[in-house]
């Protein structure tokens, strides 16, 4: 466990729960363990707390899941091109703590780190979802209200799921990292049915704004390393922040990238701008009100986001496609949440529709 | 000295009815900095809006370039801003320009060269191109009026001759050039 946490609360119909009895043996001594009977108040933000949001993430809270576990990704929406990425909530909220983070508002209320006792119950769901989808390839991920990875050590929950997604034949899952917690990764064989992405940054945004993850050096040899053990691996530049050195520090990011893992080898890469509702940023300036790389050439866009204002942010755009084309990835290169035109300003074309970009995404490469 | 200081600042403030938060950021800069600014508030005349964001800009800006506050308030740029000449509220607006220039260097810069391209069209009177506001898209707004045929087919013959000009300020707005 590389995280720190103050608590761990248990719910009393959980406490004999596989997963409650791994916590319990890997949590140690010095962490208390409460058990109660409803814990969903606990996860409530703590007001009298200077920051609330942070102290949630140090607040355990095993729970059983009260609604479904797989629904459409959040960040869906029709002014956007879309990648049908469909999500199962696991966890809520993540022990790393980054800047730019769109959980600070989305768990504003809500910050306590819930992880969910009877996640056996969404490969249910996740059948029921895979019968219905006969015929169509869909991309499953952990990684959106929390790290996929981040907590592993002390739940174990990626074992059965990669068990779990080896033994499907048109569904592939995701794990979304910032994180080098690969060790249970290793132990399984995925049968190719689990992919690993990791969303990489600038070493000057990592040791700004990405507190708690693993340097992007280290995120890049545990991709080497789960490659070469039969997962498949992609990559999120996501979010780019503009900054003045921004140009040659993603450059040289992906020049290391490439230079550890072949092009061919990878499935897919996606890029995306920092961007920020505003209640979201009056957040981050709250919380970081000393981090440089928050306070970038941001505005307000169309979409009632702050973002790099558009030449800056799409001219970085073609010039990282432009960079990783000439590498020679031949694999999907996809945006995350821009509108169609910048889209076709990037590469040249309208996108296609959600649905074929996610089935793109997940044709055998390498 | 700094208790003066702080005691005219919570006096202009409370006349002003400045939010408690700006106050704050306010003494939370070093004792030069802040009397430094209590001087151009006054000078100005400043308004609470322009005071409360003259503080944000001012943070953004020391944070952005690693610089004290003291040394933007010093600086050519927001010196010349100020000895500009006019009315006090006229140099208060410059004085904000000149801090969101140095705010958003590059944002000012291409959109400056961008209306700097707008004017060398030499648009008549009915024609009117827009570019987005602070360049927050890609969009470029085209406005023509006529209450003639002749001005309808003269303002649709000037578009005509300027539309490669156009065409490249529309592929400067979608990054066409390094920023």
């Amino acid at each position: 466990m590389k995280f720190e946490l103050d608590a761990i609360l248990v719910e009393e119909a959980c406490c004999e729960s596989a997963l409650a009895r791994r916590i319990r043996a890997r949590a140690g001594a010095t962490i208390a363990i409460s058990y109660v009977d409803d814990p969903r108040t606990f996860a409530f933000a703590d007001r009298s707390a200077s920051d609330a949001f942070g102290a949630g993430k140090r607040r355990l809270i095993v729970s059983r899941k009260r609604g479904g576990f797989v629904v459409a990704c959040p960040a869906a929406s029709s002014k956007f091109a879309c990648c049908g990425y469909l999500v199962m909530n696991l966890a809520s909220n993540c022990p790393m703590d980054c800047s730019y983070c769109f959980l600070q508002e989305h768990l504003a209320d809500n910050p306590g780190f819930q992880v969910y006792a009877n996640y056996a119950e969404a490969f249910d769901e996740l059948e029921r979802t895979s019968r219905a989808a006969a015929g169509r390839s869909l991309r499953i991920g952990t990684g959106e209200l929390a790290d996929s990875l981040a907590f592993d050590s002390l739940t174990g929950i990626s074992l059965e799921l990669v068990e779990f997604f080896a033994r499907q034949s048109n569904l592939v899952l995701e794990l979304k990292t910032k994180t080098d917690e690969i060790d249970n990764l290793m132990r399984v064989d995925s049968r190719g049915r689990t992919l690993v992405s990791w969303t990489l940054s600038p070493d000057a945004v990592f040791r700004a704004s990405e507190r708690g993850t693993a340097a992007p050096a280290n995120r890049i040899a545990a991709a080497r390393r789960v490659l070469e053990a039969g997962y498949r691996v992609a990559f999120h530049l996501d979010p780019i922040i503009a900054y003045p050195d921004a140009p040659a520090d993603y450059a040289a990011l992906l020049e290391a990238l490439f230079d550890a893992i072949a092009p061919e080898k990878i499935s897919f890469m996606s890029l995306g701008g920092l961007r920020m509702t505003p209640a979201l940023r009056r957040i981050v300036r709250r919380r970081f009100p000393a981090d440089p790389m928050m306070v970038g050439e941001d505005v307000l866009s169309p979409d009632g986001r702050f973002r790099a204002f558009t030449p800056l942010r799409v001219g970085l755009y073609r010039a990282l496609h432009d960079r990783i084309r000439r590498a020679g990835l031949a694999a999907p290169l996809y945006l995350c949440m821009e509108p169609a035109s910048v889209h076709e300003r990037v590469f040249g074309s309208r996108p296609v529709s959600p649905g074929a970009i996610g089935e793109g995404l997940l044709q055998e490469r390498g | 000295m700094s208790a003066e200081t702080e005691a005219a600042i919570r006096r202009w403030a409370a006349a002003k009815h400045l939010p408690g938060p700006a106050l704050a950021r306010w003494l939370a800069l070093d004792e030069a900095a802040r009397a430094a600014l209590l001087a151009l508030a006054q000078e100005l005349w400043l308004r609470t809006a322009q005071l409360a964001k003259t503080l944000e800009l001012l943070d953004e800006i020391a944070l952005r370039e690693g610089r004290n506050t003291l040394s933007i308030l010093e600086s050519e740029t927001i010196k010349n801003a100020i000895a500009s000449g006019g009315s006090a509220p006229a140099r208060a607006s410059r004085m904000l320009e000149a801090l969101r220039m140095l705010r958003f260097p590059r944002l000012t810069r291409l959109r400056s060269e961008l209306e700097s391209d707008l004017r060398a069209l030499g648009l008549p009177a009915g024609l009117r191109v827009r570019l987005p506001r602070e360049l927050a898209s890609d969009e470029l707004t085209l406005e023509l009026r006529a209450t003639t045929r002749a001005e309808l087919e003269a303002g649709l013959r000037t578009l005509q001759r300027i539309g490669p000009d156009l065409a490249r300020i529309i592929e400067r707005l979608g990054g066409d050039d390094e920023v």
